[in-house]
């Protein structure tokens, strides 16, 4: 099963160890946005992600424009989106969550754990996704 | 002015992530290549990224206060005093010295975390500041005095020579003790205390003469019967 991953951020060198630390998850193909508007447009497209990994602080749309305006689209409204950010910030966590984020991490992220917390979290999703649709 | 720092520190986290990023990396990827000469100074770098983080967190923290308030409360300081006690009292006793925390202190009308930080840095430097020659002791006491709640903390650490009082409180700010061991930190846990003494009305000063430990003082406007 391939699991489509969208690494939202503008930070070229960030892009870059974020696809290092997923590069032991095969499973994973990796999309990229450099900041919010190309991260929504992607999302709306027809290569849909299962998954997206938000940074916060970005040109254009920040990653709370970003993540509001997922959850405000029927379309992209139940797609786990992981935030990425460079500090554990509690009012950024809150915010994040309080918007509706699934997930929040810190950079640089740990090639060790990182690709397993991403499975973790789509084969959740794809769980409640098959609840909802029921048998059949 | 705290806007600037803020941002300016999250500017800087940006490059300090992709510096540990790739050091991790080339130590996963390549560390059982390295001779002995690469893996010291990939420790190295790995090091002074750490270091360079704990600055700017403590920029960021400096920025926060002030800047992100809490909702002010009437603290009972013997209560507030007493949990620093015990997260902090412990590392007192494995050194054979001990924390006192006197009973009857005053009420303060301010934000409890930032009290909290402001009280347990200056308890925390007692311990980094050490003598080397003695156990760490710490005595904590309070009044009021003129309508102002005064607090007191006094270690018999390593001292601070007069020269250095006036820019004790400055950011970045650490006292030369090229004999004593390095006890690390950033030098911003006393702009901290500056800055929430400040921002709560208060006031900050220190007593201390070299190699016969420092009493710090801080003086807020005392709680009036009603805050809350």
């Amino acid at each position: 099963v391939t699991l489509h991953v969208l690494v939202v951020d503008d930070n070229d060198d960030h892009r870059f160890l974020t696809r290092r630390a997923l590069a032991q998850s095969p499973e994973v193909t990796l999309l990229f946005a450099r900041d919010g508007e190309e991260a929504l447009l992607v999302c709306r497209g027809p290569t849909r992600p299962d998954l997206v990994l938000l940074d916060i602080k970005m040109p254009r749309k920040d990653g709370f424009e970003v993540l509001a305006a997922l959850r405000a689209d029927p379309r992209t409204a139940s797609l786990p989106v992981v935030m990425l950010t460079s500090s554990e910030n509690g009012g950024d966590v809150a915010r994040a969550k309080a918007l509706g984020a699934d997930d929040y991490v810190t950079k640089p992220l740990d090639a060790k754990t990182f690709g397993e917390r991403v499975r973790g979290i789509v084969a959740a999703w794809r769980d409640e996704a098959t609840r909802r649709r029921g048998p059949g | 002015m705290e806007s600037f720092l803020y941002s300016v520190s999250h500017d800087l986290k940006a490059p300090l992530i992709s510096i540990q990023g790739y050091a991790q990396s080339l130590e996963e990827d390549f560390g059982q290549q390295l001779a002995e000469d690469g893996r010291f100074y990939l420790e190295r770098i790995r090091r002074n990224a750490t270091l360079m983080e704990s600055l700017i967190l403590d920029i960021l923290e400096l920025s926060r206060i002030g800047r992100i308030r809490e909702h002010p409360e009437d603290v009972d300081m013997d209560g507030l005093m007493g949990g620093i006690a015990a997260r902090l009292g412990d590392r007192f006793a494995q050194a054979g010295g001990g924390l006192v925390v006197k009973e009857g202190l005053p009420r303060v009308h301010g934000e409890r975390n930032r009290l909290d930080q402001l009280f347990t840095n200056l308890v925390d430097n007692a311990l980094k500041y050490r003598h080397p020659g003695r156990p760490p002791r710490v005595e904590v006491d309070g009044e009021v005095v003129d309508g102002e709640a005064r607090m007191r903390v006094r270690d018999n650490g390593r001292g601070i020579p007069e020269r250095y009082h006036g820019q004790l409180f400055n950011v970045f700010q650490r006292v030369p003790a090229p004999d004593l061991p390095d006890p690390g930190g950033t030098g911003m846990g006393l702009a901290i205390v500056k800055r929430i003494a400040d921002t709560h009305g208060g006031r900050v000063w220190v007593e201390s003469a070299e190699g016969e430990g420092s009493t710090f003082h801080v003086a807020f406007p005392a709680a009036r019967e009603g805050d809350a």
